[in-house]
């Protein structure tokens, strides 16, 4: 944040005053967003296709067990949580996206700029309405989970919040992300494109490592070919796990099925560090963009 | 002119044809240095070959393991993909001295020596044991004597045997009848020889503490062996603790497993399980897999996996749920159903008048009454044993409908937040 991009009365004032303004246009912009999204119907609908997406899932289960009498599983909540929580994550980010781009696009990021609104706060606003209505599914995501799990008669875990706080995190990283790309795009359309190409690439690499593995591992003698794909997509996997929200998200579940309560935090940290990089880069490129750039 | 144009054209035509290789029915062999690994896999000794195209060696941690140097014929099998050696056609050892270096600087010299595996078949976890140097010339020679005496008392016995049976025939052709504990006895068989042994060998015995290593086979001239330098990775288990396999009493035939702690058995209400317990250690994916076979190229570095050893016999199963209880392992038998149709029972085991039992396990019935178990062994002197604890449960699957039911909850609260706002608006007043 430079004093150029800061409302002409702002030099005149001190560091913790300057810091309070940006929070107080932030909170003020993320109210805006948090009511706008709450008053919309895409986030009902989208986390009622979720939650049936997590019962399909849940049901699926409840087949194979009439069939064999037996199904063994750490938490069988876990597979819908995830689904459930990259539907809605993946939302969320289009969703800032379109509201960062749309708001530069418009020239209404401009005009704000005439206020007591910086690149900080303007994109610190965006993330917080994000981060705040992805903290309402969780809530909602909570309650429709225990119900399921008393319906069904399922097993309940303390892991469920561990990984529903995982969720939170991975939701501030593409939340992150997506910002971060409607910076980088000229256009709203743009901008979404990207997000969309970089969120397909991201899962598509983590899935295709995953189904060529598994193919190998059941399909006995492998050809050259397969061996050679799977070892590229693995490179670009263990690259990939790095920048990627989702794939942090995999691999802190996996060590929570493991009992290995170290690496879950260790992943929720790169999580989260990777949501403070994503912004941080979002609003140096906006401060050097400028309201037109 | 024309005919000589025709000849060009064939002979041009003949030439276009490419030439198809030679399909050789046995791939050319070249001589190669190889390794010969004989390596303790958490419960047996294992043999892998290493070619030289494989640089790194894998072998298990705290336990000793044998290299043996050859020289000898290698070929490449196309339908496998893999490096074959050809023992029969060369197999000379190479003797010398085996240097381990860790981070550039030797740790150790290993000197070849004789080595002999032994262990008893039915507890070959406790029983393992690889003889060197003398000790191994010794337990051959002490295992060849057991055999020795095994083969003379099954020949006593059969001799017995045969002259208990003439008795027999004698009695019956005589048509006497001879009181019960008159009635001769029959001879006993010699017990089983369950020792196991190879054969003598020599190898270079390695037991070394996790960690990475470089390997290089010195001559007694002094030289290096081209080819001998390869890496070494010395792993170790990353977990143990308790697997599960689970027979549901109407589908014995199509067992599950549990391999995590902490994790749940779900069946359906009022159905019957058996559970076997086994010992179980995690390991490194790709070390595991490379120990077992150094050519594997589908295992992964970054992922583990659990590796099953021998039954945990010597348990108690601790119920807790309802009423606290503790079970022992029981011996059943699977009788098939008299008739023609298909169908079985599983019932407890009787020495008396069965032969022997298909499996052991623990029986764990769920009732309305008690529909959620917390499972973990006692060992034999009552405590729990590390990383046995399950739940189990029963799963209500007949509850579908409900759980398509809650998840039409978000839209309802769309159609409320809607109706909501649509109230507000109208209530705004638009003044001038």
């Amino acid at each position: 944040m430079t004093n150029a991009t800061l409302p002409p009365h702002a030099s005149r004032i001190g560091n913790s005053t300057r810091n309070a303004v940006v929070l107080h246009s932030a909170r003020v912009l993320a109210a805006r967003s948090v009511w706008s999204i709450f008053f919309s119907k895409g986030v009902y609908i989208l986390l009622g296709v979720a939650f049936l997406s997590g019962a399909l899932i849940l049901h699926n289960s409840l087949r194979a067990a009439e069939r064999t009498l037996i199904y063994t599983a750490t938490l069988p909540q876990i597979v819908p949580l995830l689904v459930i929580s990259f539907l809605v994550a993946t939302f969320l980010a289009l969703l800032s996206a379109l509201h960062i781009a749309r708001e530069r696009d418009r020239g209404t990021y401009e005009i704000l700029l005439f206020g007591p609104v910086n690149a900080a706060a303007f994109i610190l606003g965006e993330f917080l309405a994000q981060t705040i209505v992805f903290g309402m599914v969780v809530i909602a995501t909570f309650v429709w989970i225990n119900l399921v799990t008393w319906l069904l008669h399922l097993s309940y875990n303390l892991k469920i919040i561990v990984v529903l706080l995982q969720a939170i995190g991975m939701a501030a990283a593409v939340s992150g992300m997506g910002i971060l790309t409607a910076t980088l795009g000229q256009r709203t359309r743009s901008a979404l494109v990207y997000l969309t190409l970089i969120i397909i690439f991201m899962v598509g690499i983590q899935a295709g490592d995953d189904v060529v593995s598994t193919m190998l591992a059941i399909g006995g003698q492998p050809g050259q070919a397969l061996l050679f794909l799977r070892n590229a997509l693995a490179l670009v996997a263990n690259i990939i796990e790095w920048v990627s929200p989702f794939a942090q998200m995999m691999l802190g579940v996996d060590a929570l099925t493991n009992n290995d309560f170290l690496s879950v935090a260790a992943h929720l940290l790169i999580t989260i560090t990777q949501a403070f990089i994503y912004l941080s880069l979002a609003v140096i490129l906006l401060d050097r963009k400028g309201a037109r750039g | 002119m024309k005919r000589r144009l025709l000849l060009l054209i064939l002979l041009m035509l003949l030439l276009s044809i490419p030439i198809l290789p030679a399909r050789a029915q046995a791939p050319e062999r070249s001589e190669a240095f190889v390794y010969a690994v004989t390596a303790y896999d958490g419960l047996v000794y294992q043999s892998a070959f290493v070619p030289p195209n494989i640089e790194t060696l894998y072998l298990m941690a705290g336990v000793e393991n044998v290299l043996a140097a050859r020289d000898t014929l290698i070929y490449f099998w196309d339908l496998t993909n893999r490096y074959e050696p050809d023992w029969l056609a060369k197999n000379i050892p190479i003797e010398g001295t085996l240097e381990i270096s860790q981070h550039g600087k030797q740790i150790a010299e290993v000197h070849p020596t004789d080595y002999v595996i032994q262990y008893d078949t039915e507890q070959p976890i406790e029983t393992r044991a690889l003889f060197t140097g003398q000790a191994a010339v010794d337990a051959y020679a002490r295992f060849l004597e057991l055999q020795n005496d095994y083969r003379d008392a099954s020949y006593l016995y059969y001799t017995l045997l045969e002259t208990y049976r003439k008795v027999v025939d004698e009695i019956v052709a005589s048509g006497k009848t001879i009181p019960a504990e008159d009635f001769p006895k029959p001879p006993q068989p010699p017990a089983q020889l369950t020792l196991y042994s190879s054969e003598i060998a020599r190898g270079y015995v390695v037991n070394l503490p996790p960690g990475s290593y470089s390997l290089t086979l010195r001559l007694p001239d002094g030289s290096l062996v081209p080819g001998s330098q390869r890496s070494l990775v010395v792993f170790t288990e990353l977990d143990e603790g308790i697997s599960y396999t689970i027979m549901p009493e109407t589908r014995w035939t199509r067992p599950d497993k549990s391999m995590i702690e902490g994790s749940t058995i779900y069946t359906l209400p009022d159905n019957t399980l058996y559970l076997q317990p086994f010992i179980q250690k995690k390991y490194n994916d790709q070390a595991y897999a490379r120990m077992l076979d150094p050519q594997d190229m589908i295992s992964r570095r970054d992922q583990e996996r659990w590796v099953t050893f021998v039954p945990y016999n010597s348990a108690s199963l601790a119920v807790f749920g309802g009423e606290q209880s503790t079970i022992e392992m029981e011996g059943y038998k699977i009788v098939q159903l008299a008739g023609s149709g298909l169908g079985y029972e599983v019932r407890p085991f009787d020495p008396e008048s069965m032969d022997s039992s298909s499996f052991e396990g623990f029986k764990i019935s769920l009732t309305s009454n008690s529909d959620a178990v917390n499972i973990f062994l006692l060992d034999k002197n009552g405590n729990m044993v590390p990383g046995s604890r399950r739940e189990v449960r029963t799963l209500y699957t007949d509850r579908s409908v409900g759980l398509y039911a809650l998840s039409l909850l978000p839209i309802l609260a769309g159609l409320v937040a809607h109706f909501a706002r649509s109230r507000w608006v109208k209530r705004i007043k638009v003044e001038g």
